[in-house]
This record gives structure tokens, C-alpha cells and sequence, in this order.
């Protein structure tokens, strides 16, 4: 029995490479797509070079604010069955060298050690069970603290590693709805507002909103209160919380 | 030692403002809340990985606890603007910035609040539905404790009474209940949709006089009087 972790996906910063797939207001309105080819250059250099398939990414559990405001809580029991990989740790940061840590200093140490922690979706539930199980509690990984033991690179106590070198990576290889198997999300106020301005032209988009709302799926953010990544990480443990701890 | 705000933690909403969490730098290291100082080395890497939004010019600020506002170019309708000399903006990028306390920046959002329902009013009043809807969520975008303001409850009647003047489908009712969070909240709804309803003529110039006193909240001349 493994704890329901989340899929989490954060949004809303502007790509680079794709800045009209960027998630607006009113792309959230529409239930745009989580599309792949809004990846950065990054991304699309780490595929290449550890082998993976154009992904898109989540972090199991964890909303990093490096990728905007708009965090997407999706529930982890579909994605078993979607092919993809899952790392324990961020692979962009790893393929430019920020985490540090015994072997990893050379290209061919990280690809290395990239292979060899990488595993399959299907097994991505019971992988990162046990691997939050390394922090001194769930709430412990989601607040991005440093797990209680290390691993052979040494990578998890490394003072210049920053979360990123502990978050558990999951990539999807294929593109999803920006609702399908939504948990949550967590949005500012002005965002919000801005997305039901924006589906005012479209009955059947502003109902579905206002349903998601109502089901609380949808948490805002007040105008001065904490942002969505700094509300996160509790919704995310009342979500583990209220599927009964292990399910 | 001087203290500059050189960036901010996450992305202006386009069409939006708002409030975000200021990035200061002093001497030799850069301090954000929360996180333990770091090198302004590293406030470049930060801001090439999309962790922060960096000012093209920074700015000297005040020490003190304060948060950065923000508003994006389209944040104001074409042709409407208002005195607000209690807040210096600075143009970046596309978006207008200023460093407040946060005591100053809550009172800035529940006064634009206030003066955004003023404006959805005297819009609603003139016919001009969309102009309404729009100055409304403008509004309710700024709302402190929006689930219960009395702002936000106006705004919400604005957005209520529009919606009965086009034979809507109700889903405004929907909303109301699940963004207000007290019955006592939800009633001041009624009542502010109430006073439009009432209105059946169409404004004259007094009504107008009066909308352009209530809106003002600069200097003493009257944003009309200027202009004429």
C-alpha cells in the first residue's frame, strides 16, 4: 500500500520557446492543453542526452514556484497506466550540473546515474512512497527540506544542492487536459478572477469552472495573503491525508 | 547601506494586478523572504531559470517589510485613469511596480477595490455592460478577504444586476455562492444589486458630476474639469 502522492505541475511563467502555449487566464478558461512543445531548450537538451521521449513534467507532491503561479494537482492513479519515467530528482538540473554530489561532475557520471535511478510510470507510485519515506515526514519532502539519509553521490546532504536534487520527477510522454484527473489547483485571486472574465462568452466554460469551484477544486489565493506555491504544500498534505494515508 | 529592490518572486498576470513577494539587494548579498541571503551571482541564475522576475531598472527602497504591487499595462481600461498619489509607480516592462508597506499596500487594493465599484456603477448606469463587468472583476481582483468584503459584495451586485438586465443564465448566482463565504456578505449583494435596479432612467449630467467626485481620490480638480 503506497501513500496518494500528487502529480504536480506548476504553470504560468512565460515559455520561451512556445510563449503562446503560456497558461493565461484564458487558456485556463478553455481548458487548454498541457502541451510538451512548451518545454524550454533545457528540457529538450536533458531529454536528448539521458534518452527520454518529449515529456511532460510533474513533480510528485511538490509546486516549485521556478515555473509560475498556477499550481496543478492531479490525482496519481491514471498515470500508471500513461508511458513516461520517473527520476528522484530534477533531470534539467542535473543535465547542466547544478546538482552536485560524488560522480556526478562529469557528463558520463550523470548519464550514468541517470539510467541507473531512472524507472518506468507503471512504477513511479511505489518508488517515490519509499523515497519520501527518506525525509523526516511528508510534510518534511513537501516543504523542500534535506532528506535524513544520503544516497552514494553524497547528493542529498551537499550544501550547494537545493531542493531540486531531491524532488521527484515524473514525465509523462504524451500531452494531457489541463482537468483530466485534476485534484486541485491553486491560483492567485487576480487570475482567477481574469479566467471567469475571460469565459463570460462561453456559458458551458464559465459552468464548468464555477463546478470545479464549488466541487473545491479550485483554492484562490487572497489578493495579500500567501502565493499558490507557498499554499501548496499544506493542500497537498490534506490531500494525502484525507485519502487515509496509505490507499 | 542602501537597499535596492532588484527583482521580484513570480510573473505579473497579464490583464491583472496584484501583489509579489520583493527580492532586495544590499551590499553584497540578496535577501527574499523566506529564503536565507544569497550572492547576486545567483540572483542571475534565478532569474535565467524563471525562479525570479528581475527589474530592468532596480530601485532604491526603504528598509522595512514591504511587498512589491504590481500592475499589467492592461490592467486599466482604455481611456480611464484616476489620480492615485498615494502610490509612485515605475514603469517595467510592461508592467507598473511600486514598493509598499504592507499595511500601504492593503489599503491601495481596498481603495482601487472601492474605486473600480464605483466605476462598474456608473458604467452599469450609462448601459455600458461589458465596461460594468469588466471595472467589476477589476475590482474583485484586488479585494483583501474577498469571501467577506463588503467590496467584493458590491462588485458581486454589479455582476449580479447585469446579469438580470441580459436575461442571464444565473451561473453569477453560482459564483457568488461559492466566493462568498458569509450570509451576511451574500445579502449585501442584493442590496447592492438592489440600487441598480432601481435605476430605470437614463443618467444625466448631474449623475455624471456626481460619479466624477466619487471617483476622484487625487488632488482637488476633478478628472473632467481638467480635461475640459
Amino acid at each position: 500500500m503506497v501513500r496518494r502522492i500528487p502529480l504536480v505541475r506548476v504553470e504560468g511563467k512565460t515559455y520561451a520557446l512556445r510563449p503562446d502555449l503560456t497558461m493565461t487566464p484564458a487558456r485556463f478558461a478553455v481548458a487548454a492543453s498541457l502541451e510538451r512543445e512548451a518545454r524550454d531548450q533545457q528540457a529538450r537538451d536533458a531529454e536528448s542526452e539521458f534518452g527520454f521521449a518529449p515529456s511532460l513534467y510533474f513533480y510528485a507532491g511538490v509546486a516549485h514556484p521556478a515555473f509560475g503561479d498556477v499550481v496543478l494537482v492531479f490525482d496519481p492513479e491514471a498515470s500508471v497506466t500513461l508511458p513516461g519515467t520517473a527520476s528522484t530528482f530534477d533531470t534539467g538540473g542535473m543535465h547542466l550540473g547544478l546538482i552536485k554530489g560524488k560522480g556526478l561532475d562529469t557528463p558520463e557520471g550523470r548519464r550514468s546515474f541517470v539510467v541507473d535511478d531512472c524507472c518506468d510510470l507503471v512504477d513511479w507510485r511505489q518508488r517515490a512512497d519509499a523515497w519520501i519515506g527518506q525525509f523526516a515526514s511528508l510534510d518534511s519532502y513537501l516543504r523542500g527540506d534535506r532528506a535524513c539519509i544520503d544516497d552514494k553521490t553524497g547528493r542529498l546532504q551537499h550544501s550547494a544542492n537545493e531542493r531540486r536534487a531531491w524532488c521527484f520527477e515524473v514525465r509523462v510522454y504524451g500531452d494531457r487536459g489541463v482537468f483530466e484527473d485534476l485534484a486541485f489547483a491553486v491560483v492567485r485571486q487576480e487570475f482567477w478572477q481574469l479566467a471567469l472574465d475571460e469565459s463570460s462568452a462561453t456559458p458551458e466554460a464559465k459552468a464548468h469552472l464555477l463546478s470545479l469551484q464549488r466541487s473545491g477544486k479550485v483554492h484562490t489565493c487572497d489578493a495579500v495573503g500567501p502565493d499558490p506555491c507557498v499554499s501548496a504544500p499544506a493542500l497537498v498534505a490534506g490531500y494525502v491525508a484525507s485519502s487515509g494515508g496509505r490507499a | 547601506m542602501n537597499s535596492i529592490l532588484v527583482a521580484f518572486d513570480g510573473t505579473p498576470v497579464a490583464g491583472g494586478a496584484g501583489i509579489r513577494t520583493p527580492v532586495i539587494q544590499r551590499g553584497e548579498q540578496v535577501f527574499a523572504k523566506d529564503r536565507a541571503p544569497f550572492d547576486p551571482v545567483e540572483l542571475d541564475r534565478l532569474a535565467k531559470t524563471g525562479h525570479v522576475t528581475r527589474l530592468r531598472e532596480p530601485l532604491a527602497v526603504e528598509e522595512g517589510d514591504g511587498l512589491v504591487l504590481y500592475r499589467h499595462r492592461d490592467f486599466v481600461l482604455p481611456g480611464v485613469e484616476y489620480e492615485d498619489d498615494t502610490v509612485t509607480w515605475r514603469d517595467d516592462d510592461g508592467v507598473q511596480l511600486a514598493y509598499l508597506s504592507v499595511a500601504s499596500a492593503r489599503h491601495w487594493l481596498a481603495t482601487s477595490a472601492h474605486v473600480a465599484y464605483l466605476l462598474a456603477r456608473a458604467t452599469f448606469r450609462r448601459g455600458a455592460l461589458d465596461d460594468a463587468r469588466r471595472f467589476a472583476r477589476r475590482g474583485l481582483m484586488l479585494s483583501p478577504g474577498l469571501a467577506s468584503s463588503n467590496t467584493a459584495a458590491h462588485l458581486y451586485g454589479v455582476l449580479l444586476a447585469i446579469d438580470e438586465r441580459r436575461g442571464g443564465d444565473a451561473l453569477i448566482s453560482h459564483e457568488i455562492v461559492a466566493m462568498l463565504d458569509e450570509v451576511r456578505t451574500k445579502m449585501a449583494v442584493e442590496r447592492a444589486a438592489g440600487m441598480l435596479r432601481s435605476l430605470r432612467r437614463v443618467p444625466d449630467a448631474a449623475d455624471i458630476r456626481t460619479l466624477d467626485r466619487a471617483v476622484h481620490i487625487g488632488d482637488d480638480e476633478s478628472p473632467r474639469r481638467r480635461a475640459a
